[in-house]
């Protein structure tokens, strides 16, 4: 079967300006030579501790940033969510922001003119629909803003943690719903810490070591070797 | 890693063929792929004027009404100080009352101010949207530039008022009007390009910008005529890229206006058109440094 991402020897480089300037260590590989392939339909979990690359890998797949070496290709249609509430403005209404955001994230007016019902039940923002934002709970924003992106219609998902938010309830309802958008046969690369949410989203995984890909398996021998590797302070934190 | 990668034929840079898919490589992509992709996210260029339109009158009692007050407001001043001042500013028999001679240059240069000063710092306010989801960078300046044409349409009915208020009809010259608008949108954005991609690193533009175009407004005929310009200084006169706009777009409202002269017409063209050319290069050079360099 055809891969639906291919990425290839993809590395990043960062200048640090000011510092150590023509000793050689003015700059560092945020990322360095990774190389993997995901076939349609495949969910793959990202894990690695803070600085091992993630988010990086996802800002070049996404176009936010150029590799400094390699390269990496996606097919079909991508949607793309970093950050939950990307494009919001408090200063404009619910209903605005769901148009504003849908757009921002790749969605047609009409798509969004079709889903706008869905969207706003997912949320339960309904009562507010025309309140600024800016008069919302940080609880209530992310839950549209989740609401707008889950509803995109994406072949390839790039997600970095964004379930991290919101409160028990709604992350119990982003988890079902995308493990809903999973099942329609979405490819996604999925960033989290969240090891348990991994383990039942994921089938496969990627760890990341200070830019380098060390490992690519099954999620569960990648949780496991991550967890030996010496974060588990981070772990117990989160259990 | 546990599975070998297999070997994939090379893609071009085009990409993939397919309806949907890209290719993220090192190195300024080609201004081909650059247009195709901005095409490709025009509805979102709508989509950001309409915001920026909805933010800018949002809590403001007058909303719109503020594109026909700034304007209106400097057609009084100026008026007041030429008219006393330099005497008969617009100079000449039969030439039109100095009002009706100040407004249409007004207003183009309220476009080319707007331009310059939204889409110099477009890179900059767009930057925390530019550093969470991808689309084509140039989408920032054209909403600033569009934007700004949207409050130059408006200010318009302004400009109506007036004429009808001195019953000066425009005769068949007003049809080329809206060529001398597309001239100053061509010029400005050119401009915008390249002070954009440099104010993105270097702050200093935006200090010296109000006052830079300050200066242009005086070396331009917008309150005195061309007339006013010594012959001897004409030809160094007829480098400033207004120059042609100008005398065009009054060429095309006032009726009495002399014709531009088509030295000052080719210059304002040529350097317009250089401009955004080299502009929109550079930018598309610089593009990637815009985001990285937050």
């Amino acid at each position: 079967m055809q891969p639906i991402i291919c990425v290839e020897r993809l590395g990043k480089r960062y200048r640090r300006r000011g510092v150590g300037r023509s000793t050689g260590a003015d700059s560092f590989w945020a990322l360095r030579d990774v190389s993997f392939e995901v076939a349609r339909g495949e969910v793959v979990g990202i894990i690695g501790a803070n600085g091992a690359g993630k988010s990086v890998l996802l800002r070049i797949l996404s176009r936010i940033t150029d590799p400094t070496s390699g390269s990496a290709w996606v097919r079909g249609r991508v949607g793309s969510l970093l950050e939950v509430g990307t494009g919001f403005h408090p200063e404009l209404s619910g209903r605005e922001n769901v148009f504003l955001s849908g757009a921002i994230l790749g969605m047609t007016r009409r798509e969004i003119e079709r889903r706008f019902d869905e969207i706003i039940e997912f949320s339960g923002t309904r009562d507010f629909l025309d309140e600024p934002v800016k008069h919302y709970s940080t609880g209530m924003t992310v839950r549209l803003a989740f609401s707008v992106a889950a509803h995109l219609e994406a072949d390839v998902l790039f997600l970095d943690e964004v379930w991290a938010t919101g409160d028990l309830e709604f992350r119990d309802r982003c988890a079902r719903k995308m493990r809903e958008l999973i099942g329609e046969g979405r490819t996604a690369l999925l960033v989290s810490h969240d090891l348990v949410e991994l383990r039942r989203l994921c089938r496969r995984s990627l760890l990341f070591e200070r830019g380098e890909l060390v490992l690519d398996g099954p999620t569960e021998e990648v949780a496991r070797r991550y967890t030996r590797a010496g974060v588990l302070g981070d772990c117990a934190r989160r259990a | 890693m546990s599975q070998p990668i297999r070997v994939i034929r090379p893609i071009r840079r085009g990409g993939p063929r397919t309806a949907y898919g890209y290719v993220c490589r090192p190195g300024p992509k080609s201004i081909r792929v650059a247009l195709g992709q901005l095409w490709e996210f025009r509805g979102l260029l709508r989509v950001f004027v309409w915001r920026d339109l909805r933010l800018r009158y949002r809590n403001t009692a007058l909303g719109a009404g503020w594109n026909l007050l700034q304007p209106l407001g400097y057609l009084a001043v100026f008026s007041l100080v030429f008219g006393l001042v330099g005497g008969q500013g617009a100079g000449g028999e039969g030439a039109p009352p100095y009002p009706l001679f100040l407004f249409p240059g007004l207003l183009l240069w309220q476009l080319l101010s707007r331009i310059l000063s939204l889409g110099g710092s477009s890179i900059d306010s767009f930057k925390p949207l530019l550093s969470r989801v991808f689309f084509p960078r140039l989408i920032a300046p054209l909403t600033a530039v569009t934007g700004a044409l949207v409050d130059f349409g408006v200010a318009t009915s302004a400009l109506v008022l007036l004429m009808v208020g001195y019953g000066a009809w425009p005769g068949w010259s007003l049809v080329t009007a809206p060529l001398f608008v597309a001239l100053t949108v061509v010029l400005g954005l050119g401009v915008a390009l390249w002070l954009t991609a440099f104010d993105a690193t270097y702050r200093d533009i935006r200090h010296a910008l109000s006052f830079l175009t300050q200066m242009w407004l005086f070396a331009s005929p917008v309150v005195y005529p061309l007339s006013r310009v010594p012959p001897s200084l004409r030809a160094l006169y007829f480098l400033n890229p207004m120059v042609g706009a100008l005398e065009g777009f009054r060429f095309a409202i006032v009726p009495g206006a002399p014709a531009p002269s088509g030295a000052a017409l080719c210059a304002s063209a040529g350097l317009a058109v250089a401009l955004l050319v080299s502009g929109a290069i550079y930018f598309n050079a610089r593009e990637a440094a815009l985001v990285d360099d937050g």
